[in-house]
């Protein structure tokens, strides 16, 4: 028995009894994408025959008795920021329409090699810049949960495909909180694992100090079979690491809420912030504190600087990873008489209004005479942000905050206001700067029907226990299995 | 007479200021970020791949084996080098840039103030700064019309480079040749790049400024760049010179820019001429300098001088490069432990090998004259260090390259550049000597005849041994006692001039003797036995 909102942990245990078949999953899903997508536009490219050709040389190796990952013919979908050879990827974004990348990035061969069928790119924000996913420029993605609103952004597509039940699991990429506000917003669970857990060999690059890859799916255990698969150093990126990857499936049981010291960031809690998203992420906590949690006033004061710091760094890295964006090699090339026309034409017909105004941002904080006072300093305030964090850490072992100041916006509402748009990541970017791990799971929903997130902050290399903390979470309440009635 | 003697007074009062900046491609096996082949000279982007392409979604991984020539050429040049070092991105546009962004090190290079020892004068040179960068691709422009497009060639691409920045502290075209060739010499004794300026993989920019004798300021310098051999490097800097003191005492004043070598110019031609005239009459707004007339250029140089530099950009027109660390590589450690390896496995130098070689108490005691000779050139040092490795003694391995085989390098008709390049082994040379050892053949005959047959067959790719090119030629040694002691009869009787001078105790009267058995013998008569048996001829001759 599967139902589109089966976990992909339930999935799994079928396809190992041979009680579900692959195929069969992602004909079902497949279906699902074919009914439900021209609702929300989450899926940019869904190539049937290529899912079902993966999935049934997945079943014929099931059929043998071969022993596989958990992940082994689960469809998890991609966000189309991640390189698959062959499959054109385009970061959403104009410049690279028809780009079919001659490489696999580390995740999609990691995903291969654990037998996962790669289920189609997913909508983004044009090179995941934006909290909105509108910055598509190919189309608008839908809140699954109410179609006026933005599923949120940058793996916009990556959650509403889960919220609207069309897969169980996705990738993401999160640069200053792409994976986390969208789930939030999207009501699902979504991971921003630690800097250097998972290879971005094949990310299109936003920010690389910042990006990160991450799961995204129905529950915290879930995500623990995708992280499993995904983690741990590749040698294409020298900024993975070597930290040993722990069995994040078994470490779920592992948990001891009664030990668990929870840092509440007073600074999160007192800023702008919508009461009803405050009291839902509060009762969140003392459903923690309820089970023999301590729960702690912790202060980050500098995170009224975070998004400054975070506008001035990862616009400076933007402003020269798009550089290679120039129509000379790939991608879409705009008319000129010379080299340098031709160039500028590429890149002002291929890129949409977000992604030239953070390369201006971008160009104009690295420039000579601004250099120091802005992205040196920018540097300075990211170390102070990490060292506050790191205080915090002592006298707690996780930070409890909302995923976002507010339950959710418009499609279009702030499309004319970036700065308003910029502070939806507010409850997001530090951790990235930091780059400690996040997790953010559904616990509430608003009086407009509407999911409310909230955000688990670990130490580094913490995500084992993160999961197991959401995971236990989501097991004493029921936040998690609900799902929108258009898509029942 | 009177214009002679004004440019030999305007050439007295401005002092030459020269810089060198130069790039040496680090002789890895593959490029700095991805595991690509830098074999020179492969059919056009063959040697690529998605990282060196600078696909979306790649990132660079550094290079371990370029990363260790770096540091030991920072070593070598006893460079401070950082206990953590990383790289930076330098941001411009170009079309062989496929990332449209080098990554380079701006603001902590692996090495900082260090020098170098110039080979001929034994003075020191100052080095700036050492650091490792990627290499551009290459822009082919077809020659002749038909064809309008430029092709772009990413072989080269991410190759490693060292690039290295001297002082301004050049102040004469001979010391900047000295530098030049020491460190060539110095880059091939480190193995860390094989010095081929042909190729292009060591490479030379010149800043080059003047101004008044005892002036302390700096004069505005221009960059020379193009210049593809030694010989460019130092008549671009005399011409640049020439130009910029020209300029001056025409009342101008040179501007800071970037100038290109042109081998091709003639000022004698009209065509050049009206190069330079159009060069000068650009217009104003883009600040060119090329405001001063030809004549009086080349009233400053050598006569029959050719080539020119010419204006590529000035500095208004110089790019923002908007250096910034490179955010895909994470920070290197250079530990103690590692520096002092490297440090002990740096291989001798020029200098220690000169001091070594000539050492009176050593096992060596070669002649300055022929150290000087091998060490100065590190292809003759290997080819002497492989002939004593193999037991020759250092006398007679010292005599044959800086004879034979150096000849044949020196030898403009052949294609033999280097001793590397020599299509006669050590190893042959090694079974030569043991012919000559063995009485097989005489030294004479060996070195002589044996190896010019032996240079023959190598250049032909030729297999035969030494011993089947002895037998071949006819070369193998007389030792026919009673032959010989016919010669040495009817030597001493043909020289009764020398015997009387012998008994005078002139002693080199004896070579007469030796000159007619050896052109009797056809340099075949071992020498050991012709002495015994005039020893014994003539002893009874002297003491009458």
């Amino acid at each position: 028995m599967t139902s589109p909102w089966s976990s992909a942990f339930d999935l799994s245990q079928a396809l190992k009894s041979r009680s579900l078949r692959s195929e069969q999953l992602c004909q079902q899903a497949l279906e699902r994408v074919r009914c439900h997508d021209s609702k929300i536009g989450a899926f940019l490219t869904v190539d049937a025959d290529a899912i079902l050709e993966q999935a049934r040389a997945i079943d014929q190796r099931l059929d043998a008795g071969e022993a596989l990952s958990p992940l082994a013919g689960i469809p998890v979908g991609i966000k189309d920021n991640l390189c698959v050879q062959g499959q054109e990827t385009t970061a959403a974004s104009k410049i690279l329409s028809g780009y079919k990348p001659p490489y696999d990035a580390h995740v999609i061969s990691a995903l291969r090699e654990a037998g996962a069928v790669l289920f189609g790119k997913l909508n983004l924000d044009e090179f995941a810049m934006g909290s909105s996913t509108e910055n598509s420029s190919r189309q608008k993605t839908h809140n699954p949960w109410h179609l006026d609103y933005v599923p949120g952004g940058s793996s916009g597509g990556s959650a509403a495909a889960v919220a609207a039940g069309l897969l169980p699991l996705t990738l993401g990429s999160d640069t200053g909180g792409s994976i986390r506000q969208p789930a939030g917003l999207c009501g699902v669970t979504g991971l921003k694992p630690t800097y250097g857990r998972v290879s971005r060999f094949g990310l299109l690059a936003f920010a690389s100090s910042l990006d990160q890859i991450g799961p995204m799916g129905r529950d915290a255990r879930d995500l623990a079979i995708l992280l499993q698969a995904i983690a741990g150093r590749d040698d294409r990126d020298l900024t993975s690491s070597e930290e040993p990857v722990p069995d994040y499936l078994g470490a779920l049981e592992n948990v001891d809420i009664g030990s668990m010291t929870i840092g509440l960031p007073t600074e999160f809690f007192e800023m702008t912030l919508d009461d009803e998203v405050r009291q839902t992420v509060m009762a969140a906590a003392k459903h923690y504190e309820a089970q023999g949690a301590k729960l702690v006033d912790v202060s980050l004061s500098l995170n009224k600087h975070a998004i400054a710091c975070y506008q001035i760094v990862s616009t400076a890295e933007a402003s020269s990873n798009l550089g290679r964006y120039d129509g000379i090699h790939y991608g879409h090339r705009g008319p000129g008489e010379d080299i340098i026309e031709l160039m500028a034409k590429s890149r002002d017909e291929g890129f949409g209004d977000e992604v030239k105004r953070r390369i201006m941002l971008g160009t104009f904080v690295l420039s000579t005479g601004f250099y120091d006072a802005y992205y040196l300093k920018a540097q300075k305030v990211r170390r102070l942000i990490a060292e506050e964090y790191a205080r915090a850490f002592e006298a707690c072992d996780v930070l409890l905050t909302p995923a976002s100041p507010i339950a959710g916006f418009k499609i279009g509402e702030n499309m004319d206001d970036p700065l308003t748009m910029y502070a939806a990541d507010t409850m997001t970017v530090s951790v990235n700067l930091v780059g400690v791990p996040g997790l953010v799971m559904p616990c509430g929903f608003s009086s407009g029907g509407l999911p409310i997130g909230l955000q688990l902050i670990g130490k580094h290399w913490s995500e084992a226990d993160l999961l197991a903390w959401a995971w236990w979470y989501q097991q004493s309440t029921d936040f998690h299995t609900k799902h929108p009635e258009a898509f029942a | 007479m009177t214009a002679m003697l004004e440019n030999q007074e305007m050439l007295a009062k401005y002092e030459l200021v020269v810089g060198l900046e130069v790039h040496a491609q680090l002789n890895t096996e593959s490029k700095l970020f991805c595991g690509c082949s830098t074999a020179f000279g492969a059919d056009p982007n063959t040697h690529v791949c998605p990282v060196c392409l600078g696909h979306p979604g790649t990132i660079p991984a550094l290079n371990q084996q370029a990363f260790d020539k770096i540091l030991k050429l920072s070593l070598a040049f006893a460079c401070k080098v950082p206990d953590v070092t990383y790289m930076d991105r330098k941001n411009y546009y170009y079309p062989d840039l496929p990332k449209n962004y080098q990554i380079s090190q701006e603001y902590d290079p692996i090495g900082r103030d260090g020098e170098i020892q110039l080979i001929n004068t034994g003075k020191s040179i100052g080095i700036h700064n050492v650091h490792l960068e990627e290499d551009a691709g290459k822009l082919i422009h077809p020659e002749g019309a038909d064809d309008a497009h430029s092709y772009v060639d990413l072989n080269r691409a991410g190759t490693p480079l060292a690039e290295i920045v001297t002082y301004p502290v050049f102040r004469a075209l001979d010391e900047i040749d000295d530098f030049m060739e020491s460190l060539r010499t110095l880059l091939l004794y480190l193995d860390v790049c094989d010095g081929r300026m042909e190729q292009g993989s060591l490479r030379f920019e010149a800043s080059v400024s003047v101004r008044e004798f005892g002036a302390e300021e700096m004069g505005k310098r221009s960059e020379i760049k193009n210049l593809n051999s030694m010989k460019s490097v130092l008549k671009g800097v005399q011409f640049e010179y020439a130009r910029q003191v020209a300029l001056l005492e025409s009342g101008g004043v040179p501007a800071q820019e970037t100038r290109l070598w042109d081998d091709n110019f003639d000022a004698d031609q009209a065509r050049c001429q009206q190069q330079w005239q159009a060069d000068c009459e650009r217009p104003s707004g883009s600040r060119h300098s090329e405001s001063v007339g030809i004549e009086p250029v080349m009233a400053l140089l050598p006569e029959n001088f050719k080539g020119r530099t010419r204006v590529m950009r000035s500095k208004e027109e110089a790019a923002d490069y908007r250096y910034f660390p490179e955010p895909d590589l994470p920070r290197f450690p250079v530990t103690a432990a590692r520096r002092d390896q490297l440090r002990a496995e740096l291989p001798a130098l020029p200098g220690q090998l000169c001091g070594r070689y000539t050492d009176p108490q050593g096992e060596y005691r070669l002649k300055p004259y022929h150290a000087q000779i091998i060490v100065k050139d590190w292809h003759l040092q290997q080819y002497f260090q492989s002939l004593i490795d193999s037991g020759m003694l250092a006398k007679k391995a010292a005599n044959l390259v800086t004879n034979q085989v150096l000849a044949l390098v020196n030898d403009k008709s052949n294609d033999i550049e280097t001793a590397t390049d020599c299509p006669v082994r050590p190893v042959d040379l090694i079974d030569l000597q043991r012919a000559v050892d063995d009485s097989v053949v005489t030294a004479n005959c060996a070195f002589d005849k044996v190896f010019k047959d032996l240079v023959k067959e190598r250049m032909s790719g030729g297999e035969a041994s030494v011993k089947q090119l002895i037998e071949k030629g006819g070369y193998a040694a007389n030792t026919d006692q009673d032959e010989i002691l016919g010669w040495v009869k009817e030597a001493i009787a043909a020289n009764e001039k020398a015997v009387e001078d012998l008994k005078k105790g002139k002693k080199k009267a004896r070579g007469a003797f030796m000159g007619y058995i050896m052109k009797k013998s056809r340099g075949k008569a071992p020498p050991k036995l012709v002495n015994q048996l005039l020893d014994a001829e003539l002893k009874p001759l002297l003491e009458e």
